[in-house]
């Protein structure tokens, strides 16, 4: 088995569509640990999901898995990792044991105990087609499945997306739980930061095909920050220091990229911490400079 | 792979089973017939009669339930069930290569196969005793004409269902592939009857022969053209299968190492 540093390590991808272009996306998900992939509708997150797994194929740069090219090494690297889609891909016709049956077959390390085990810690019946499953049960299954051939690395586009609070916090425990291995890391893309907050070690911060931010999320968090003033006040920040700005009839709202020099440069004003949510939010509107 | 093969299976049971179902009525039903005619309500037609329906019942018993025997090689909806229910995006994440993928199908097309033949010859073997005639290596070798032209539509079909982006451009691919084989088979066929059929009118035109005359030419010249066909498309059946089921893999598997674009 490779030794490796980064479960995942990407470099440049680049990927074109009419009308979008993935533009040299480069980060890495360190192992033993989650990555949050964070952006909005149509950022690129999907199309970086599926560049990695070459669902896709790319048009340019590196990507590695598990410290392997995931193109010469795909099968051994996929009998590794397990993917989680935002809609479940099996066949309304079968039942939990009969994809068993069918995953068994597929993967050589499948776990039949483990894979029981989940099904009756999420409750989810063994007998009933997945056709009769809410959408909460039919996510809580597919991870069951993904969890159940020692995956070293999970990959999940949007598994969170649409279910109810409680059942989002049972899963995420569940990934805490697989992350007591060390050995074991997640990509995890969400536009739910909420739960990538809760979870996440670090953060990749996606827009418009472009990596806007990547590192840890407690330093992203603590080098962010708004600035609530009133427009006298906002007319003083100097614009390179500003990120965006959303202005109101009641002043403006500020978001900045280095609260640590920022608390001495603007004395006088308050600095607020900042949520991925906004940090995302602000991002967005970077081009426009001024929004409301 | 056993996982995949249960999986596949599982959802074209339906097809499988009523298909069999229905050639194992069939068989029913035309081995009912010809034993009435030995000794029930049709024993007792008249000598002419008999000669007339003897051969016709006998031919489209054997080979038009071996036609439906042989299409349990057709799409049981798999393709089509794993596009909407996006497994199709999934099998990719799978450690399975396109190779695995295909052989999947083939083995599964193959006991289809296995299971079509012998219905086939079960069939063959009633009528063939109920008839008085002799079921053999000829009978067989026709039905591996049946089984090219379901092998030769699915191969046209498959690579194209394979890559369909929506499901209109799915069952268009499922049609293609029939209209294909057919326009292959009727238009020359169409072209050559309509050049006999010129020949012996101007023929009749010009030596001042009978209708009666020029359609018993008419009959011998096709039954003729149609024999010798037979005769050597006969000779190269079992090996044309074999060399559409390798050309049908290599397209699918390419087919399948194509990523999205």
């Amino acid at each position: 088995m490779t030794d490796y540093i980064n479960a995942i390590e990407i470099k440049d991808l680049t990927k074109k569509y009419d009308g979008f272009t993935l533009d040299s996306v480069s980060f890495n998900v360190p192992k033993g640990s989650i990555m949050g992939f964070i952006g909005q509708n149509g950022a690129g997150k999907t199309t970086t999901m599926r560049a990695i797994l070459n669902i896709v194929k790319k048009d340019g740069g590196t990507v590695s898995m598990l410290g392997m090219d995931h193109i010469e090494n795909e099968i051994a690297i996929k009998e590794r990792i397990a993917v989680v889609f935002d809609e479940l891909p099996f066949h309304d016709v079968f039942n939990a044991d009969q994809m068993a049956r069918v995953l068994s077959g597929v993967y050589s390390n499948w776990d039949n105990e483990v894979y029981t085990q989940y099904l009756d810690r999420l409750s989810l019946p063994r007998k009933k087609k997945i056709g009769q499953f809410s959408k909460g049960m039919k996510m809580k299954l597919q991870i069951a499945c993904a969890l159940s051939h020692g995956a070293e690395l999970l990959i999940m586009d949007e598994a969170t997306t649409g279910l109810d609070p409680v059942v989002r916090s049972e899963i995420l425990d569940i990934f805490l739980e697989y992350l007591q291995d060390e050995s074991h890391s997640i990509l995890m893309s969400s536009h739910i930061t909420s739960d990538l907050e809760k979870v996440a070690d670090s953060v990749t911060f996606i827009d418009r095909g472009k990596i806007l931010i990547s590192g840890y999320k407690d330093e992203i968090l603590e080098q962010h920050g708004i600035i609530k003033c009133s427009k006298s006040d906002y007319k003083e920040i100097d614009p390179a220091d500003i990120i965006s700005a959303r202005l109101s009839d009641f002043g403006a709202e500020i978001m900045i990229s280095d609260k640590g020099s920022m608390v001495k440069k603007y004395s006088g004003l308050v600095i607020d911490p900042a949520t991925l949510e906004e940090i995302m939010v602000y991002y967005v509107n970077r081009t426009k400079k001024e929004w409301s | 792979m056993g996982g995949l093969i249960y999986r596949e299976l599982y959802i074209g049971r339906k097809f499988y089973i009523t298909n069999i179902l229905v050639v194992l009525l069939f068989i029913l039903m035309c081995s009912l017939v010809r034993l009435s005619m030995i000794c029930g309500n049709l024993a007792h037609l008249d000598k002419e009669t008999f000669e007339i329906i003897d051969p016709i019942t006998y031919y489209v018993f054997t080979y038009l339930v071996a036609y439906g025997a042989f299409s349990i090689l057709d799409d049981p909806g798999v393709i089509l069930s794993d596009y909407r229910s996006n497994w199709r995006i999934f099998a990719y994440s799978l450690p399975v290569t396109p190779v695995k993928r295909v052989l999947v199908k083939y083995i599964i097309k193959l006991g289809a196969f296995c299971i079509a033949m012998t219905l086939s010859i079960i069939n063959g073997c009633i009528i063939a005793a109920f008839t008085g005639r002799t079921f053999g290596t000829e009978q067989i070798l026709n039905f591996f004409l049946l089984v090219n032209f379901w092998l030769i539509v699915d191969i046209l079909r498959t690579p194209m269902m394979l890559r369909a982006k929506s499901e209109k451009g799915f069952q268009m691919s499922g049609m293609a592939g029939y209209f294909i084989v057919m326009a292959a088979i009727m238009f020359p066929l169409l072209g050559k009857v309509t050049m006999i059929v010129a020949e012996i009118s101007i023929a009749a035109e010009s030596n001042d022969i009978s209708d009666d005359d020029s359609m018993f030419m008419l009959q011998q010249r096709m039954g003729e053209f149609l024999s010798n066909l037979h005769n050597k498309v006969l000779v190269w059946m079992p090996l044309l299968t074999a060399a559409i089921l390798i050309v049908g893999f290599i397209i699918c598997v390419l087919v399948l190492k194509r990523r999205e674009n």
